[in-house]
């Protein structure tokens, strides 16, 4: 697989939200504005950069016994580091993500790709497919949140929408828009992939905190069950 | 021999995890030395930002320390000019607690309110942060006549209400027009809290 | 007495109001992963339960004694989720070796939780929100209980979403989410009754 092609899955092939379902705590939750979700997917990118390198650079030192632990150990470090950044100089985005800065610790995304691919992997490509994975999880937040922003507050990063700032579907900017949207937008990629990515879509694997409940059922997932 | 090695290998574990652990916690400390001040003077000058936007005629503010404040007042600042004073509450609310700041001149009325942060639920709870809700306070005094709660957000609303019924007690007691009347006036409030809860 | 009246809004208000799952998306993994049987749903929610309120119970003194005591605060992150994991193991090996029974039943689910984002949630909020130590007991409890409700709600939904006949793209996940936003919906009406009953 060349560079081009590994940064390029994440976008669309391989898309960490859309096709791997990873991460939905996050994508549901900050996609109320498109300025929380550009934020999110930054952070969030950050992160996995770091913790992609990291992991990647001491997969030989890492015990396997400890894995988990030192993974999480790094990841809560560099989540740490993001948070103190944006709360000293970018602060409204800061309060206006709140909690969910904090847990992308426990992001299924982060820990996913360190475990699926950054453990096996060098530290450039870990770090091409970290950049990937981050600017495909930053697109989708951003497309999802701007569907959510202008239809349930009439406005886009703040901006009046003509009419649509008269006629607001709050409900949209609410939980039960969250689910509703994202389950369109699958269903959406599930219709332009005809139904290509929807055998892996019953509910994401290795990187997901589910898998072993899961694999019980979904043998076909192939993945080693983490115990 | 593979015993050892067994031994060798829970060593590693051990030593790899503390290592990283200690690396961590090392450079996190080194970071926050850097944007802990920073940290620091944003929200001071937040605070500052705040406390004139709800006062915009004072020209500066003197923190106050009373003996005996109301529960839910956490700060009272006055004016240098002597143009009011400055209350910042924190009371509970649905969601945790609602940070309010509350300016009051020196006729006893409202300049300006101001919800600082909240979490309260979406769509309901959370209207405490509109300029709807906010703007009947402006203008009122002590009685605040007229001033109604949301629908559906009793709890919040009503412990809004609360916290500026208890920031004019803060405001009698720094201005020295406190009395025995009053007591009973707040008290009753401060039960209505408690009923809210 | 007040103080127990409160205690109860608490409780009533992060099961029914601010319902982790369905109002604050929080634990939406396991929310759609584990519910598709009544009893992996409620085995699931057990063990979260349990673990949120272990949690708590030890990251709370933990925050307060020692990282806001010593200017530490910036670890606490780092702190929460080792404390999360690490507990996570020690009641697993515990369970094993002194309820088999309980193990058997509660085992699967414990390795998942450490990276619920609930758990880590709940006990990050409970600080946020400067709840005293029964406050946040008794919040995490809620949480908790809100969680399997939602779960066991849902997983009644599903076994009727699973047997209908939806267009081909929104087969699986796509229309279980959308089925989770009419559940959320229906939530919205609960806001209403805690308000009442206390106010």
């Amino acid at each position: 697989m060349s560079k081009l092609q590994n940064f390029l899955k994440g976008i669309i092939k391989e898309n960490p939200v859309l096709v791997l379902v990873l991460g939905t705590c996050p994508t549901l939750a900050v996609t109320t504005q498109a300025s929380n979700a550009i934020g999110m997917g930054l952070a969030a990118t950050f992160v996995l950069l770091c913790s992609n390198m990291a992991i990647s650079a001491l997969r030989n030192i890492i015990p396997d016994k400890v894995r988990i632990p030192c993974y999480i150990v790094l990841i809560a470090g560099f989540v740490t580091i993001v948070e103190l950044v944006m709360e000293a100089f970018a602060y409204e985005i800061y309060e206006a993500l709140g909690i969910f800065l904090s847990l992308i610790v426990v992001n299924c995304i982060i820990l996913g790709r360190a475990e699926m691919y950054a453990s096996k992997h060098g530290v450039v490509d870990s770090a091409i497919d970290a950049l990937g994975m981050g600017v495909g999880f930053t697109l989708t937040l951003l497309v999802m949140a701007s569907i959510r922003e202008i239809l349930g507050n009439g406005t886009w990063f703040g901006m009046p929408i003509p009419v649509l700032v008269d006629n607001k579907i709050s409900i949209m900017t609410m939980a039960p828009g969250g689910f509703f949207v994202f389950g369109c937008l699958i269903a959406l990629v599930n219709k332009i992939t005809k139904g290509k990515a929807i055998k892996k879509k019953e509910f994401s694997c290795a990187g997901c905190p589910c898998s072993p409940v899961c694999h019980k059922e979904h043998q076909e997932c192939g993945e080693e069950v983490v115990r | 021999m593979t015993k050892l090695k067994e031994n060798k290998q829970y060593i590693m574990c051990i030593v790899v995890l503390t290592a990283i652990c200690l690396f961590i916690s090392a450079a996190l400390a080194l970071i926050n030395s850097v944007t802990l001040p920073v940290i620091t003077e944003a929200s001071a000058k937040r605070a500052e930002a705040a406390r004139i936007e709800v006062l915009p005629e004072a020209d500066g503010f003197e923190e106050i320390i009373l003996e005996e404040k109301p529960e839910t007042v956490t700060q009272i600042f006055e004016a240098t000019n002597g143009k009011g004073y400055v209350i910042m509450s924190s009371v509970k609310g649905y969601g945790g607690a609602i940070e309010i700041i509350c300016g009051i001149d020196e006729n006893g009325c409202i300049t300006q309110t101001k919800t600082l942060s909240h979490g309260e639920t979406a769509g309901l709870g959370a209207k405490i942060d509109t300029d709807e809700f906010i703007s009947q306070y402006v203008g009122k005094d002590v009685a605040l006549e007229g001033v109604s709660t949301i629908s559906g957000a009793t709890i919040s609303s009503t412990a809004y209400r609360n916290a500026i019924k208890e920031a004019f007690t803060a405001y009698e007691m720094a201005a020295g027009t406190y009395s025995g009347a009053d007591v009973d006036a707040v008290s009753g409030a401060t039960e209505s809290v408690e009923e809210g809860e | 007495m007040e103080y127990f009246k409160g205690l109860i809004v608490i409780l009533m208000t992060s099961v029914l109001v601010n319902n982790y799952v369905l109002s604050k998306f929080l634990g939406i993994c396991p929310f759609l992963g584990v519910s598709k049987k009544l009893d992996q749903a409620v085995g699931m929610s057990v063990a979260v339960i349990f673990v949120m309120m272990m949690a708590t119970a030890a990251t709370w003194p933990i925050q307060t004694y020692l990282l806001d005591a010593n200017g530490l605060g910036y670890l606490q992150t780092v702190v929460f989720i080792l404390v999360i994991a690490a507990l996570v193991q020690l009641v697993e090996i515990v369970l094993k070796k002194y309820i088999p029974g309980l193990h058997k039943s509660l085992g699967v689910y414990l390795p998942l939780i450490t990276t619920n984002c609930a758990v880590l949630g709940v006990c990050i909020a409970n600080i946020d929100d400067g709840f005293g130590f029964v406050e946040s007991l008794v919040n995490a409890l809620g949480t908790g209980l809100g969680f399997m409700l939602a779960m066991v709600l849902f997983s009644g939904v599903r076994s009727k979403v699973d047997a209908g006949n939806p267009p081909k793209s929104f087969e699986g996940l796509p229309i279980t989410l959308v089925a989770a936003a009419i559940v959320s919906l229906a939530f919205f009406g609960f806001t209403g009754v805690v308000d009442n009953l206390f106010a």
